[in-house]
């Protein structure tokens, strides 16, 4: 085997001596005599037949081209090659002209029934603040006073809110509209167990005489007056509870003024998508149950109420708004929807109504999108609408009634674990990634944490291998114990424990794979120490050694420069053998989701990732091919070291 | 030949002591916080039934492991300790590393002595036919199967498996050692028996599988190297049958090296099969120890590591010794 590189010597270490032009002289004479005889022996030879043992007709191969040739003779080793070659190529000039990325995420349309727009009548009122510096506030009073003003039978009533001290009277001005009138007056209230008078505003030294007034008007004499100070006030009852509040209006103060106007009525302007201001609202709420006018920015408006809907109009008669019950709003909560499907939907959601149905379903244009996933648009830059089957459907919850309406809608979505097409030969995965760019990059990363490992391997090995075969004696039994160390170490376990500190650190996976890649090659050198260690033993002691200690070479020259190159054939063989093993292991540990991790791609973990049971049936499609991939690699790697082996030791052969 | 066996087993105690070293350096090197996580998920485990406090577990899983004496100190806490047969209790089986060994070994060990009894029977016959049609269909396809055996990860063969035999023809269980329907209190030991012989056989399958090509490939090269020696030339010459010249004067020689090889791998069959076990959910030592490492469980971690790192030097003085003891020319010393 390794005789190739016996005369492996440094002839410019060697230093012949020569002893000037005489030398020369004399090499060239013999030169040209040599020439002229072989000249004359050709001449001689011409017209005779080549001898079976003549020199020329054994062509002669350097050692290297003789391995190169059995090498090429070698079927499987050659059937190994080209998966080889189609692998790197696949891996790393694929990424180059795929289109895709291998964390580009995909997207298809599909059709999704979603919720186009809401109708409902608004459950909660909604609050105009007149004259008064109430806030909107969380704590929905105005809606409690209406509903005590209802349970009341419709009697004004009055009440305080705690947290301003401000008094309210109730009113209705019409169907789901009431104004709260802010009540005026000086406030006094009686403890209704304890008769304790606290007097608020007023005057503390006047407080017999209030007390005095305020059992009057607790013994039924209503309307009862005092004087204090020269004002006259009247007295009344405004708020009942622990303690009766009671309000002293003094002569010639307005009683009230409105203060809240409460309104479930809902604006409709026919510009789709603009919203009347709130003083527009109050003006045309007022007016409603007025003299059906109001001016607002110096334009006139009146109100229309001979229609189904109340309609306002502008001075030319053009109607710009509508007044309706119903509120109708996009998904996403917006009013931007136009009259006209407005006033479709109420009609629809009417007649819904009448005939007390709970789904319905009518045709209008909307907006769609076409298979490209974009809306058609006019020349105008507006969106074409398309005529759709939309449908009702009556919801009610916590005892409010919404009619939702739905359409099919060409929606983008993330195509996750998409079948294979054309655009996707292989499909998409669970993060809707391209599976064929995955398996490139991926690839691309199992055949290089592959190399790194075995390249690291072997340059421990053959550091630690060739130190001990060389200098043998205590420097060989410490390293060859050292190696025994290391091979009894178990690499599956100790990776296992290591990945699960990094998963627990929270490691960044980039981190993690050089990691990964420097511990696979700590503890799997000892193999390659061995087999160094062992060839070297027997090389050493051969006459080409000994001629290169002779000539004065140093150590280290001697190891890495004569010894270790003998040893290149075996270290190739165990190279590429080692090359399959090392893509084995990274790929299970990449199964166990301890290797390398996302969004990395590797073999392993695109297999992990459809591993459970239902992907493991759905998607065979991503994972066979992977897996496939993964023995191709290791098969061709294995045939190859086979093919290399044999070449370059014929004797070994079967 | 006592001498060479003492010679070795003394070097193998040594070897074990640094290789125990350097693992605990490695276990010993974990950052401490994951000590603090276990200790604080322990307190919060045993607090309903009044167990111990956060500090008072961390202040016991330290000196369990050794971590409060420092690295050398704590080793050698650790190797008294173990030598004594005191490996700890484990922090996630809620048992003694031992106790829990011995629980689950028996399962390990039929499912790698059925696996190593089939690679025998299938691996070896094929190997010799193999070798005995040389550059026959038979031995390209032989080959060809040792090989893609030997390339395939074990998680494909399995998943492959369980997809053919558990989810499409629904034969066998996907996991696990029982069946959902099996009762253990009203079952008979042998529907016991069968319950999980049946979950053993897919395991059994992959291991079989990919260890089959291995001892194909060893068997063939060596077969062809006999068949290739005088002797089976001499046999030839004087007229023996072709079986009897295969059968009994090749054989019994290629069977040298392979009883060498087949030795060395016998105490593997208590080391477990760490990604199958855990891939079948086979309660088994290779599945325990494989949730006990990523859960971070120190003492059952230290605990198969030592069997481990027993095991594999013991596998090598077995063969060590069966070379010297089935080939009579070579010598020991």
């Amino acid at each position: 085997m390794a005789d190739n590189n016996h005369d492996n010597l440094n002839y410019e270490d060697v230093n012949i001596d020569t002893t000037g032009e005489n030398v020369n002289l004399l090499y060239e004479k013999l030169k040209l005599k040599e020439e002229t005889e072989n000249a004359a022996k050709a001449a001689e030879e011409g017209d005779q037949p080549m001898r079976l043992d003549d020199a020329s007709r054994v062509k002669v191969l350097s050692p290297s081209r003789l391995v190169a040739k059995r090498f090429f003779r070698n079927k499987l080793a050659m059937v190994g090659l080209i998966i080889l070659i189609i692998l790197f190529t696949l891996c790393f000039l694929g990424p180059l002209f795929y289109p895709y990325k291998q964390t580009q995420k995909f997207t298809g349309i599909n059709d999704i029934e979603r919720e186009y727009a809401v109708c409902g009548e608004p459950t909660s009122f909604v609050r105009y603040f007149l004259n008064t510096d109430e806030k909107d506030d969380v704590r929905n009073y105005v809606d409690s006073y209406i509903k005590d003003f209802e349970d009341n039978g419709g009697a004004a009533i009055q009440r305080k809110n705690a947290a301003t001290g401000d008094i309210f009277e109730v009113r209705k001005l019409g169907e789901d509209v009431y104004v709260l009138y802010l009540v005026g007056g000086k406030l006094c209230s009686v403890d209704r167990f304890t008769n304790e008078v606290t007097t608020g505003e007023l005057p503390a030294e006047h407080k017999s005489q209030i007390i005095a007034a305020i059992t009057n008007a607790q013994r039924g004499d209503s309307k009862l007056e005092l004087t204090l100070d020269g004002h006259t006030y009247s007295i009344e009852l405004v708020s009942k509870g622990t303690a009766n509040v009671y309000s002293l209006f003094p002569e010639g103060d307005p009683r009230i003024v409105p203060g809240i106007l409460a309104s479930k009525l809902v604006f409709d302007s026919h510009n789709a998508g603009e919203t009347l201001n709130e003083e527009f609202q109050v003006a045309a709420l007022t007016a409603l149950y007025d003299t059906k006018e109001f001016t607002i920015d110096g334009k006139k408006y009146t109100i229309d109420t001979s229609g189904e809907e109340d309609l306002i109009k502008d001075e030319a008669g053009t109607v710009t708004a509508g007044i309706s019950q119903y509120a109708i709003r996009s998904r996403e909560g917006k009013d931007s929807f136009d009259i006209e499907f407005k006033s479709t939907l109420v009609a629809e959601v009417e007649t819904m109504i009448d005939k007390n149905e709970r789904d319905a379903s009518f045709e209008y244009s909307v907006p769609q999108l076409n298979n490209e996933g974009q809306y058609d648009r006019d020349e105008a830059g507006n969106i074409v609408l398309v005529p759709e089957t939309l449908n009702i459907e009556r919801k009610e919850v916590a005892g409010e009634v919404r009619y939702h309406v739905s359409y099919n809608q060409r929606t983008e979505v993330w195509s996750l674990f998409e079948r294979p097409s054309w655009k996707h030969l292989l499909g998409t995965d669970g993060d809707s990634y391209d599976v064929i760019a995955r398996i490139m990059y991926g690839g691309r990363i199992s055949l290089l944490v592959g190399f790194v490992v075995v390249f690291l391997e072997t340059i421990l090995g053959v550091l630690m291998g060739g130190l001990a075969g060389f200098f043998g004696g205590w420097v060989d039994t410490l390293i060859m114990r050292l190696v025994d160390i290391f091979y009894c170490i178990p690499t599956m376990p100790i990776m296992i424990i290591l990945a699960s500190v990094f998963d627990q650190q929270q490691v960044k996976p980039y981190i993690r794979l050089l990691w990964m890649m420097v511990v696979l090659g700590i503890l799997g050198w000892s193999g390659i120490a061995r087999l160094v260690r062992g060839q070297i033993l027997s090389l050493r002691e051969q006459e080409f050694m000994t001629a290169a200690e002779a000539t004065g070479l140093k150590t280290g020259r001697r190891i890495f420069k004569h010894l270790v190159p003998n040893v290149m054939p075996q270290l190739i063989v165990s190279m590429t053998m080692g090359l399959g093993g090392v893509i084995l292991l990274e790929s299970t540990l990449s199964y166990l989701g301890l290797g390398v991790k996302h969004p990395y791609a590797t073999w392993g973990n695109m297999i992990n990732s459809v591993s459970d049971i239902e992907s493991m049936k759905s998607y065979t499609y991503i994972w066979i091919p992977v897996g496939v991939l993964i023995c191709l690699a290791v098969i061709a790697f294995n045939f190859v070291g086979d093919g290399l082996r044999d070449a370059f030791d014929p004797k070994m052969k079967r | 030949m006592a001498k060479f066996i003492v010679k070795r087993l003394l070097l193998a105690v040594v070897i074990l002591f640094f290789v125990m070293f350097i693992i605990y350096t490695l276990t010993y090197l974990i950052p401490s916080n994951y000590v603090e996580t276990t200790a604080r998920e322990l307190a919060a485990a045993t607090a309903k039934q009044g167990g111990k406090t956060y500090q008072q577990w961390l202040e016991q899983l330290n000196k369990e492991t050794g971590r409060d004496k420092g690295l050398v100190k704590g080793y050698f806490t650790w190797l008294w300790n173990a030598l004594q047969g005191k490996f700890g209790e484990s922090w996630r089986w809620n048992l003694s590393c031992t106790e829990k060994f011995s629980k689950v070994i028996w399962n390990s060990f039929a499912l790698g002595l059925i696996a190593f009894i089939f690679e025998i029977i299938i691996a070896i016959p094929l190997g010799v036919v193999a070798a005995k049609k040389q550059y026959s269909v038979t031995d390209y396809t032989v080959t060809c199967v040792a090989l893609i055996g030997i390339s395939l990860p074990t998680f494909f063969v399995a998943t492959v498996l369980k997809l053919v035999f558990a989810i499409k023809l629904g034969w066998f269980d996907i996991g696990g050692m029982h069946s959902r329907d099996f009762i253990s209190t009203t079952a008979t030991s042998w529907e016991a028996f069968w319950d999980v012989a049946k979950h053993f056989v897919l395991p059994a399958m992959t291991l079989i599988f990919i260890s089959i090509g291995g001892l194909m490939r060893y068997t063939r090269t060596n077969m062809l190297e006999v068949l290739n020696a005088d002797y089976i030339r001499t046999a030839r010459a004087k007229g023996l049958s072709e079986r009897k010249v295969i059968g009994y004067h090749a054989f019994r020689n290629t069977l040298i090296p392979i009883v060498t090889l087949l030795g060395g791998t016998l105490p593997g069959l208590f080391s477990g099969a760490l990604i199958t076990e855990t891939l079948f959910s086979i309660d088994g030592i290779g599945y325990v120890s494989y949730y006990s490492m990523t859960t971070g469980d120190i003492p059952f971690t230290m605990f198969y590591l030592t069997l481990m790192s027993i095991l594999t030097l013991l596998g090598n003085i077995i063969a060590d010794i069966l070379y010297a003891v089935v080939d009579p020319r070579v010598r020991v010393n």
